[in-house]
């Protein structure tokens, strides 16, 4: 047969063609029975499987990281917010029951600019250091996002159906061609089919058989990249968990005053919905354990990533992965949306 | 603002912050300043101010730290993506030859047929 020109072939054409090729030769000796060929297409088939959940995997992974960064920001401003208002509250009645021990109604003149200049250092000086803050979570989501669209990629590129079907009656067309010059190659059978039959069922699996060659090498080649990018979300998530848990807590601190401490330590009766409310901050804190998936996921991504590169990867592991970031990404955008 | 600790020295020091805050902001706390002498009120108000500042002011850093290095990715994070593209544009680009190819080589075969 004649090739193209050297220049015009892509190195994928040119083993696909060897592929193709070495397959046809297979087929002319008779040594590959169907048996064969059918096991090989249900391997690669899951093997493409495989790479299609890690590329879910590792955008439900990108998508928890995000929600996990848009919770701590949004708890940070409400943890701040928590520390300015009760700070304010206890300057504000400390100066009024100052003076009250003093025998005067209200604060004098510089007693009031004192307070002020006070309260408004304090808003500036958060404000500013706030701003800052959510200037670097911005940069930090954003680059998430980078990772996010390298998954998609991964993705586009493990389950490109209708690219394979495309070169499928490519190449089904091409060894038709080829059948039709050579007397040998339209006579050869393989079983009861035709060669022409053949080569629509076998370049389906020649072409996915790129397709996973492609993904392998690719992920060999971007292995310590990923692996780097995934140590330090890693380690952003177990700085995200400590601070979403200690920012809670400076959120719901005062809320547990107002509403179960108070109550039950004053000495009217308690309201009807006490004990649930008590329940409620309880509950809050069991349910912060569960951004420890986080954490966890950014290991298991790690792992399957280097066991994809491999050729081999649990797929079931990974789902459960994908299931967990997505409950998790759920969770903390209801958070976000229900308060801190 | 004061230049910071390095490392591991900031994260021990931040890891202390919180849990001082998490006390000053625990009900319990919340509960006893509430009914304190006003002195006292203020200067809890004070500690309770600087050392949340010191917290917003470290983690800062530490995220500054975190985005740095994901940043010293970010170029070769894009272009691992563009070579996934890229792979992908080449299986188009597989399909095309093949078409080509297939329809000179039926051409050759009808010309084959004649001679």
């Amino acid at each position: 047969m004649t090739f193209p020109p050297q220049q015009l072939i892509s190195p994928a054409l040119t083993h696909t063609m060897l592929t193709a090729h070495a397959t046809v030769h297979r087929v002319r000796s008779f040594t590959l029975p169907a048996l064969t060929l059918a096991l090989a297409g249900c391997a690669t088939t899951a093997r493409l499987n495989n790479f299609d959940v890690l590329s879910k995997a590792g955008g439900a992974y990108s998508d928890a990281m995000v929600a996990a960064v848009d919770y701590a920001e949004s708890l940070g401003v409400q943890a701040d917010s928590a520390v300015l208002i009760e700070t304010r509250s206890e300057r504000v009645s400390a100066a009024q029951d100052l003076a009250a021990k003093e025998g005067r109604k209200d604060l004098s003149e510089d007693e009031q600019n004192a307070l002020f200049d006070t309260l408004l250092n304090a808003l500036t000086t958060s404000d500013d250091l706030l701003a800052k803050q959510m200037q670097v979570l911005a940069d930090i989501r954003h680059h998430v996002g980078l990772l996010k669209d390298y998954f998609a990629a991964l993705g586009l590129l493990a389950g490109a159906g209708d690219t394979d079907s495309a070169i499928g009656e490519s190449a089904s067309g091409l060894l038709t061609s080829m059948g039709n010059i050579s007397k040998g190659l339209a006579g050869v059978k393989v079983g009861e089919q035709t060669l022409a039959e053949f080569a629509g069922a076998g370049t389906p699996l020649i072409v996915a058989q790129l397709r996973a060659h492609n993904l392998e090498a690719q992920l060999r080649q971007d292995g310590q990249l990923l692996d780097r990018e995934l140590k330090t979300l890693g380690g952003l998530a177990a700085f995200l968990t400590e601070k979403i848990r200690s920012d809670s807590q400076a959120v719901q601190g005062p809320q547990e005053t107002t509403l179960v401490t108070d109550p039950y330590t004053s000495f009217n009766a308690l309201p009807e919905d006490w004990a649930s409310k008590r329940v409620g901050f309880f509950q809050r804190k069991a349910d912060l354990s569960a951004l420890n998936a986080v954490q966890d996921a950014a290991g298991k991504l790690r792992l399957a990533l280097r066991a994809a590169a491999e050729g081999r990867i649990g797929a079931d592991q990974l789902a459960m992965t994908v299931k967990d970031m997505n409950t998790l990404a759920d969770w903390l955008a209801k958070l976000k949306h229900g308060g801190g | 603002m004061a230049t910071l600790p390095p490392g591991q020295q900031r994260d021990e020091l931040l890891a202390q912050l919180r849990a001082t805050r998490d006390t000053l902001m625990s009900a319990e706390w919340l509960t006893r300043i509430r009914r304190a002498p006003p002195e006292q009120r203020t200067a809890a108000a004070d500690a309770q101010f600087k050392v949340h500042i010191a917290i917003l002011d470290f983690e800062t850093a530490e995220l500054d730290d975190i985005r740095d290095d994901l940043i010293a990715n970010s170029a070769e994070l894009s272009r691992a993506t563009g070579g996934l593209k890229d792979a992908l544009t080449s299986l188009n680009r597989v399909a095309a030859v093949l078409k080509a190819v297939s329809g000179f080589l039926d051409v050759v075969a009808k010309v084959v047929k004649l001679v």
